[in-house]
């Protein structure tokens, strides 16, 4: 029976604040330290190792020292880019380790001809497990790469294999992340026996799909977006998998990591004053132990009187670190006051959070143009974020994208070049 | 005055049925469009009706016959045949044409006695152009012939109005939406809910939609049967469903309601699996333990869901899901079909209920979110939505709309239009559906149909007089339709092009230059 | 008499009221029975006749089978004009009467038409007759006088001159009885002559040597200056080589046994057994009778024989092949099955030269419409409506 271990988007070098990337590096450190304990036989990483191609020298240095331990015990980490560490102009930190062979990249392309990339398998010595893989692309580029895969060659090939992706799968989004950049299922290539996924942060797995093995994202290890934390505050475990086999999946094991602890108050201002609220939040606050945590206060609702600047997070902020918080988070993103005229949400997608924003705050705009104001302004603040947010095309220099973006702008605005 | 192909000459009649005679040689057909000249305007003319006419009594046609038949030796014969025996035709003005602007007007007049009419040309009818955002669905057809003169519909206009495709079984009704369909594709003005119970559209095996030029940017597929490369596993989480979403498609009883709505208050969107899995909650109360078996034998029929030995949920057609997949479906869905894209759903392995379950929760969150767009000024911007719906009496049928109430698909039906949102409807029984409604539905394309009473609903609820067009209805061949609508000067008869040659007519997209794919 | 009329009145009144009252159709079948086997009886008691009546006209030839003729296929007919005419009345007083008229010829050779070079075939034209007082000594006389109205004026050289169509009431010719001939009679005397008129144009335009012109009706002058355009035409096809016949559908001539000629002729044929075939029955020996007489048969399957007529002058100079070729062109004409043996060209110009009820209607409408913008129009309604009483009753009545 073999094993393998399978880590998905660490995202080495997202955290800023040092105690955090204390954290980040022990989480990361300690999976490791795991799959040594528990013999892998190779271990499987999905994408977005690191947050960004070039991390600083701490990061890259500590990465360095773990996967050289990983070398010198002959456990090979197979590798794909993920959206954030790979760099399409210049290299990327992945690519040192993998010319001095601390890591291998899966992704062997055979022919990528005008219209078909053909991919082999790399075989895993110890035990046959014959990988292949595509790295992951910003916004859902990679989608591309499989819309001219050569399936056939893939899932014609016989023995144990693992496909190695970074993306998200349309059919096993969470409601949590709808607008997370995902591809139909069936673009991937059948007949693997384990789909080793990357990209999306909470753990996953499914194996009811006909034609396809064991799917499983094992989720981020500690955090890469903001958002994560606050997941894991409210008890999403984080961790990864370790997978075992012969000629099928024996068993697959969720390992988990939890080195942060967290408190999260969510509080509802819906109706009441400023100073009341105030009050309220700071009772809330003295209730718990923020020591050692990661702190989440979440303020939303709708102040009857008041304005939300009354309570004064910054000063709550500083208490909390104050009592011994690792770092404190604070969200007023849906804290509104009748004061500013706030229009409700209506549903609950990001389409209609920036609308809320853009009419939250449109109040304030004492300009004379009547279409940057009002309703017309607030209209023209959403199409202009959707002209901003325009992905760059898969061959499009950086230089042709920001004129067109710049072009669309200023169509959008009516401004003349001059 | 430019020389006309006569074919026939007028001799007679009155409006709604003037009379030509037909010249000798000529064969005029049912639905034949014909042209009279006179001055400076061009009348159009369709033929409704063809006769005998003859000058020798109908005896005398008939003795002939016997002697011809029965080889009797007589020497007889009728003189000057062409002259004495002839057809008339009975023709409809549909429109007269300006030749100078080319205005079109509904012709108030009969035209001069002894008129020479002859059959239309492209010339005559160049005042069908083609506008803005228009989607193509044939080639003018003048009896069985085929006028190289394309029509086209505005889009945001009949889509919105919605349409109506009444038809029997063989008449090309596929064939119809199929050919809309590979219209719509070209652009992103027209967003589509296809509900597909034969999965007939998208081509998993044969020729489709799959094969447009586009379909990679504007077209989605989703099957729960293998999809190909590129098409979507149809996997809706049951927490999707949300009891209104039963309205107007499956019957409750008053308890069964009430348990409903109180296992959704308890449990939100858990509340059908709480139902299956028999859950307890201190806020529920006490039901009838044959409410709850009723509620979840309706489950198993419409759904296809049961409840393993580990009390697991499954779904035996693979479509629902109690876990963790296909939480974003119909959310994606939605904003496919929001931003122009046309969205197949291969529900050949649903019943029927589960399909229109299904498509209820879409195209209500699609009305949902137009009406907010409507609210917020914004819907000038957005595409039009069409939902394209089979056997449309399921849901708009009389019986069905007295006994279960209003569905959505009703609703849009009735409503939709201020929102940019129709409905698609093809039914081989327009008779059941309310005349209400039928008259809400503002473009008819009317393919053959032999069954009298289908072809009076249909004309009763024309946008134009059809009422003389029962004949040439029940005549239609395959791919042979007529289009009622408010959004064209006439009935305009038409040949729908075969599918297959659509796609192999359509432009290629030019080859790129040959680079290779990097693959970092 | 008187008296025993009332009674034999009032006897079958009354046995019609049995009739009504018991339901008695067996008494009408009995009298029609009685009736029925008389009239046979009177019939048969006719007898066989084997020749045309004897008059001062005609000089009757026998009617034996040996006479009657074969009719023949024919490769080549010869080309046939048939000339027809039309007319009713559109206004009627008893001081005058406006009628509606029409004329139309048609050429075949055989089955095939032949397009007209030069006339138009159909002339439609209006005439009026209205009556005068012609003194006479102390004596008053009615006549009639007529004037033709072509719709087009350049027809109006076709057709006879109105002096000719100028009668008296009193002309033999044209009385019944001891009652003055009525005014719509002097009418149709009109329309006769224009059909000759029109036939002499024919004649001169249309035809050539051995072609053959036919008159729906008989060649024999029957009214006052009939002979003059009678004389125009016979000239005129002795000039041209035109044969010119005439074909009668009915005839009142009869055998010397008192059957009628036709009935007759017809039995006789029997025995013959031939499919299409032809008879001299009588030769002409008066000056206003110009037609050689045939009776002939020229379908088969034809349930019709008629008169037929050549112009005597002509059929003197012609030898049997020729009168042979007349018949055979004739029957190759008359296959069509609308009226089986009878000339096509006949159907059509009846066709043609028809006036319908409803072209009646038409112009009667717009000449009421021209009367009474009329100053006078007064003077001319209050002698039509003396007239009017019977439609007046048929429309009180129903």
């Amino acid at each position: 029976m073999y094993s393998f271990a399978h880590i998905s988007d660490c995202h080495l070098g997202f955290q800023k604040q040092e105690k955090l990337q204390k954290i980040e590096q022990e989480i990361f450190e300690n999976a490791l330290d795991l799959c040594l304990k528990k013999k892998v036989n190779f271990i499987l990483i999905s994408g977005d190792l690191f947050h960004n191609s070039l991390p600083d020298m701490r990061v890259t240095r500590f990465a360095f020292r773990k996967f050289k331990e990983l070398y010198e015990k002959n456990i090979p980490v197979y590798v794909v880019y993920g959206s954030h560490d790979y760099s399409p102009v210049s290299h990327s930190v992945i690519d040192l380790l993998t010319d001095v062979g601390y890591l291998i990249k899966a992704t062997i392309v055979k022919d990528s001809a005008e219209n078909k990339i053909c991919l082999d398998f790399l075989k895993d010595p110890a035990t046959g497990a014959k990988i292949a893989g595509l790295p992951g692309r910003t916004a859902g580029l990679e989608k591309k790469y499989y819309e001219i895969l050569d399936r056939d060659s893939l899932e014609t090939e016989d023995g144990f294999k693992i496909f190695l992706f970074h993306g998200g799968i349309d059919e096993l989004k969470s409601k949590a992340t709808p607008e997370m950049d995902s591809m139909p299922l069936s673009l991937l290539p059948k007949n693997f026996d384990y789909y080793a996924g990357g990209h999306v942060h909470t753990k996953s797995i499914e194996n009811e799909y006909d034609g396809y093995g064991t799917i499983a994202y094992p989720g981020t290890l500690f955090a890469g977006h903001h958002s994560d934390l606050e997941i894991s505050a409210k008890k999403t475990p984080r961790g990864f998998f370790i997978v075992s086999f012969d000629k099928k999946i024996d068993d697959v094991e969720f390992v988990p990591l939890q080195k942060a602890e967290f408190e999260l108050i969510e509080f509802n201002a819906d109706g009441m004053s400023s100073s009341k609220a105030r009050s309220e939040i700071e009772k809330q606050i003295e209730d718990i132990d923020p020591k050692e945590k990661i702190v989440f206060l979440k303020i939303r609702g709708e102040l009857s009187s008041g304005k939300t600047s009354e309570i004064d997070l910054g000063k709550i902020g500083e208490y909390l670190r104050n009592q011994g918080a690792i770092d404190v988070k604070i969200s007023s993103r849906q804290f509104s006051s009748k004061e500013y005229n706030i229009t409700p949400a209506r549903g609950s997608d990001r389409d209609d959070t920036i609308k809320n924003i853009f009419s939250e705050n449109i109040g304030q705009v004492k300009i004379k143009q009547q279409e940057l104001v009002g309703e017309e302004g607030v209209a023209l603040a959403q199409k202009l974020l959707h002209k901003l947010k325009q992905p760059r095309s898969l061959d499009e220099k950086i230089n042709d994208y920001q004129k067109r973006i710049e072009d669309d702008v200023n169509q959008l605005l009516e401004l003349n070049e001059d | 005055m430019e020389k006309l192909d006569v074919v026939g000459q007028i001799v007679g009649g009155q409006v709604g049925q003037i009379a030509i005679r037909e010249k000798g040689g000529k064969q005029i057909e049912l639905g034949d469009l014909l042209v009279s000249k006179e001055g400076n305007s061009t009348l159009i003319l369709q033929v409704f009706d063809l006769v005998y006419g003859s000058q020798i009594p109908r005896g005398t046609h008939e003795l002939m016959s016997g002697i011809n038949m029965e080889k009797v030796p007589y020497d007889t014969e009728i003189f000057e045949p062409d002259l004495r025996n002839y057809v008339l035709a009975f023709v409809k003005a549909l429109a007269k044409i300006d030749s100078k602007d080319s205005a079109v007007t509904i012709p108030k007049v009969l035209p001069p006695f002894f008129s020479e009419v002859a059959l239309v040309t492209e010339d005559d009818l160049k005042f069908l152009s083609m506008g803005d955002d228009s989607f193509y669905v044939g080639k003018i057809r003048s009896g069985s012939k085929i006028i190289d003169v394309p029509v086209w519909l505005p889009s945001k206009d009949v889509f919105s109005h919605h349409i109506l495709i009444p038809a029997t079984t063989g008449r090309g009704k596929s064939n119809l939406v199929k050919t809309i369909l590979w219209h719509v594709l070209n652009e992103k003005n027209v967003g589509a809910l296809v509900l597909d119970p034969h999965d007939e559209y998208y081509g998993r095996k044969e020729k489709g939609l799959k094969d447009h030029p586009k379909a990679k940017e504007n077209l989605v597929y989703y099957t729960p049967n293998n999809p190909q490369s590129g098409a979507n596993f149809l996997v809706v989480n049951l927490h999707s469903i949300r009891p209104e979403h039963f309205n107007g498609i499956v019957t409750f009883s008053d308890p069964q309601e009430g348990a409903i709505r109180t296992y959704h208050k308890v449990f939100g969107d858990d509340w059908i699996s709480a139902i299956l899995q028999e859950r307890a909650h201190p806020n529920l109360e006490d039901f009838s333990k044959n409410t709850l078996a009723v509620l979840r034998r309706v489950f198993r029929l419409t759904l296809g869901l049961d409840v393993d030995s580990d009390g697991e949920i499954i779904c035996h057609n693979r479509i629902f899901d109690a876990g963790s997949k296909g939480l974003q479906t119909t959310d994606q869905i939605v904003k496919d079909v929001e931003s122009g894209k046309v969205v197949v759903l291969d529900t050949s392995r649903l019943a029927d209920e589960a399909e229109l379950i299904i498509g209820s929760i879409i195209a209500g969150k699609v009305l949902e979110r137009y009406q907010n767009h409507k609210a917020a000024g914004e819907l000038e911007d957005k595409p039009v939505v069409t939902v394209v719906i089979e056997e449309a009496p399921r849901v708009l049928g009389e019986d069905v709309l007295k006994n279960e109430g209003n569905n959505i698909f009703s609703r849009i039906a009735k409503e939709g239009r201020k929102f940019q949102v129709g409905l698609t409807a093809i039914t081989q029984l327009s008779s059941v559906i309310p005349k209400t409604i039928l008259a809400n539905i503002n473009t008819k394309i009317i393919l053959g149909n032999e069954m009298q009473q289908e072809r009076s609903a249909v004309i009763a609820s024309a946008s134009q007089d059809l009422s003389a067009d029962d004949r040439n209805i029940a005549s239609l061949d395959k791919g042979e339709a007529i289009i009622s609508s408010i959004f064209v000067p006439f009935a305009i008869p038409i040949k729908i092009p075969l599918f297959d040659e659509l796609i192999s007519n359509s432009k290629k997209e030019p080859t790129k230059t040959k680079t290779k794919t990097k693959v970092f | 008499m008187y008296k025993d009329n009332a009674k034999q009145i009032s006897v079958r009144h009354k046995n019609w009221t049995e009739c009504d009252q018991r339901g008695g159709i067996s008494m009408t079948y009995d009298s029609l029975k009685s009736l029925v086997d008389e009239l046979v009886t009177k019939v048969e008691d006719q007898g066989n006749s084997t020749k045309m009546l004897e008059s001062e006209y005609f000089e009757s030839l026998q009617l034996d089978p040996t006479n009657f003729k074969e009719i023949k296929e024919i490769t080549k007919p010869k080309k046939i004009a048939y000339v027809d005419g039309g007319n009713r009345e559109l206004l009627r007083a008893t001081n005058y009467v406006v009628e509606l008229n029409h004329l139309y010829f048609s050429i075949f050779q055989g089955r095939e038409r032949i397009i007209p070079l030069q006339l138009n075939p159909r002339i439609e034209f209006f005439s009026y007759v209205v009556s005068k007082i012609n003194k006479r000594g102390s004596k008053s006389e009615i006549f009639y006088d007529t004037n033709l109205f072509p719709y087009k004026l350049e027809n109006k050289k076709l057709l006879p001159e109105p002096s000719d169509l100028s009668f008296s009431s009193t002309d033999r010719t044209m009385t019944i009885g001891n009652q003055r001939a009525v005014i719509n009679s002097v009418s149709a005397i009109a329309r006769r002559f224009s059909e000759k008129s029109f036939a002499y144009e024919i004649v001169e335009n249309e035809l050539s040597e051995g072609d053959i012109l036919i008159l729906d009706g008989s060649l024999q002058n029957s009214f006052t200056n009939e002979r003059k355009y009678s004389k125009k035409l016979f000239d005129a096809g002795l000039k041209n080589g035109v044969i010119i016949c005439g074909l009668t559908k009915t005839s009142t001539l009869f055998t010397d046994t008192g059957t009628s000629l036709l009935g007759s002729v017809s039995s006789i044929s029997e025995e013959v057994k031939l499919g299409r075939w032809y008879i001299p029955v009588a030769i002409p020996k008066f000056e206003d009778v110009k037609g050689m007489i045939f009776v002939v048969k020229l379908h088969p399957q034809s349930e019709h024989v008629f008169r037929f007529e050549i112009f005597i002058d002509q059929y003197n100079e012609l030898n049997e092949q020729q009168i042979d070729d007349i018949f055979s062109s004739l029957a190759s004409n008359s296959n069509d099955l609308a009226m089986l043996g009878y000339p096509y060209g006949l159907i059509d110009a009846d066709t043609h030269a028809r006036v319908r009820l409803s072209d009646k209607e038409f112009y009667h409408n717009i000449l009421l419409s021209e009367i009474s913008r009329h100053p006078e129009w007064k003077k001319i309604m209050v002698h039509s409506k003396t007239h009017t009483a019977h439609d007046d009753l048929n429309l009180a009545v129903g």
